[in-house]
């Protein structure tokens, strides 16, 4: 992991503002998170791909997922600070938030692989 | 949520117990609702910022959030009352964004297949971290403009650059509540809506203005009345001037008979004021002379100590003589680091309660002094007491 400092570009000020649903606060969205890049097959964009199936299960409600011919055993966790997901309002000087993430699907394992003789992907 | 949107591939039941079985899994051990997952046919560009339980809150309150920071500047946020410091952290994993999805401590539906959407895709997000108020720049600001009386007024406000407090809460990297907090250290009052200091020597004379008044008059420092002196005072200088020296020098009496009529001097000020006022014109002062002389110009009454000049004066007592100078904590960097190197710089070794008043500014309800100079300073004892001197063996002396 690395740091660095961030500049915010030539305005001196930019606004944080909550999505306005008519709701009190912006609704909870969910964040999986994998070890790596993920790439398509033949690198061709990502957009409407399918990635993979998510499972859980029924003994200790633990997320399975499968993406391709690798299997993935994560757990659930709550970030410890919540992630608010802003998107910059056209050219304006405000960022809004549009939806706030407080857990995630951790995937910190390297992928599985679950057939012996995999057909090369 | 329509299958229809996706036109490349369409996951079934079928192919879903397909892989169940690859994966050698058994179906009785899962639970029946599977998401595939998707990305969406486009992404967006989302900025992820940390938050922790205030800004949360702020935000929901529906109080002002705000990134500030000029070009030269790494930004920080503000919240009303908070400032944190932000940068952006990498990780080399992926973050998928997904609008919905359903936990596995969640129970659902009878549905078998849930589509489910990835929306953005991230590497990066902005960390927050509580910090000081940067505020060498509010003092800078206002010293460019200060008011030097009503003769030069006109030129001041020709020549420069005025503000009032939406411009500096614009480009002072603090909360609004910091910044007023700042303000009112610095002692700075409002002529015509622009936030003002005054001039040291200007402030020098008005001041004695009030001082020789209370004495001339034979007033009880403590115990003046304070119609009588603004108006004598009004006709000397302009108004809002003889309000700020009194308002910022004076607090109403607080036995009741007198609490709104008559003022009394603030001691610890108009001294620390007159020591500054002896020493600022110097590079250094024999301490023993500067007692007698900064003794000499308080008012009748009142009691100098050194204690009051905390964070103000640097003293010298290893010196043959003993030597006092002025240096003051509001003229230091903001910056830790740099502030660390600049007094150890200026003094090789410091004691606990030497640097203390330097560095006391910087500490924040999580890290107190104490654990900024473990961090940026080395400990040594000599002869039974503890200093503190640079990490960088260059500067120790």
């Amino acid at each position: 992991m690395s740091c660095q400092h961030f500049q915010i570009s030539e305005k001196t000020m930019i606004l944080v503002k909550l999505i306005n649903n008519g709701c009190s606060s912006p609704p909870e969205w969910a964040a999986i998170e994998v070890q790596g890049e993920l790439e398509s097959r033949h690198h061709s964009q990502l957009e409407c791909q399918y990635i993979g199936d998510l499972f859980a299960t029924i003994k200790d409600n633990a997320p399975i997922l499968i993406i391709g011919h690798h299997i993935l055993y994560g757990k659930m966790l709550t970030f410890e600070k919540p992630l608010a997901v802003m998107r910059k309002k056209g050219e304006t000087e405000e960022y809004i938030v549009e939806a706030i993430v407080t857990k995630k699907l951790l995937f910190k394992d390297r992928p599985k692989p679950i057939i012996a003789n995999a057909k090369k992907s | 949520m329509s299958q229809g949107e996706f036109s490349l591939y369409v996951r079934t039941s079928e192919d879903v117990k397909t892989v169940i079985e690859h994966a050698k899994l058994s179906e009785n051990d899962l639970k029946s609702n599977v998401q595939p997952i998707y990305f969406s046919d486009s992404f967006e560009k989302y900025k992820m910022l940390e938050l922790d339980e205030h800004i949360l809150k702020d935000l929901k309150c529906g109080q002002k959030v705000v990134f500030k920071g000029e070009q030269n500047e790494s930004a920080v946020l503000c919240t009303e009352n908070k400032t944190y410091d932000v940068k952006e952290a990498e990780t080399s994993n992926s973050i998928l964004l997904l609008p919905e999805l359903t936990f596995p401590n969640e129970d659902v539906v009878d549905e078998q297949l849930t589509i489910r959407k990835v929306v953005s895709l991230f590497h990066t997000y902005y960390e927050v971290k509580p910090c000081r108020p940067r505020l060498k720049k509010l003092r800078n600001l206002l010293e460019k403009c200060s008011y030097k009386g009503s003769e030069l007024e006109n030129e001041v406000l020709t020549s420069n650059e005025m503000y009032n407090f939406e411009k500096l809460s614009a480009l002072i990297q603090a909360s609004d509540n910091e910044l007023k907090c700042a303000l009112k250290d610095l002692g700075a009052f409002q002529i015509d809506g622009y936030w003002r200091v005054l001039e040291f020597d200007y402030e020098c004379r008005t001041l004695s203005f009030l001082l020789n008044l209370i004495d001339e008059q034979s007033w009880p420092y403590n115990m003046f009345p304070m119609e009588e002196c603004s108006k004598i005072l009004n006709e000397l200088l302009p108004p809002v001037i003889v309000e700020h020296i009194i308002d910022k020098y004076s607090v109403w009496c607080v036995s009741m008979n007198l609490s709104q009529t008559h003022r009394s001097l603030i001691e610890d000020k108009v001294c620390r004021f007159m020591a500054v006022g002896l020493l600022r014109p110097c590079d250094k002062f024999n301490l023993s002379d500067f007692k007698t002389a900064w003794q000499g110009s308080v008012p009748e009454g009142m009691t100098t100590n050194l204690k009051q000049l905390e964070g103000t004066v640097l003293v010298d007592l290893s010196s043959h003589p003993q030597t006092i100078c002025y240096f003051n904590e509001q003229e230091l960097p903001d910056n830790i680091m740099d502030r660390m190197q600049y007094l150890f710089e200026v003094r090789g070794k410091w004691t606990f309660n030497e640097i203390q008043p330097f560095v006391e500014k910087l500490a924040t309800d999580k890290v107190n002094v104490n654990n900024l100079l473990a961090k940026y300073a080395r400990a040594t004892n000599v002869d039974g007491i503890r200093f503190y001197c640079s990490k960088h063996s260059k500067h120790n002396k």
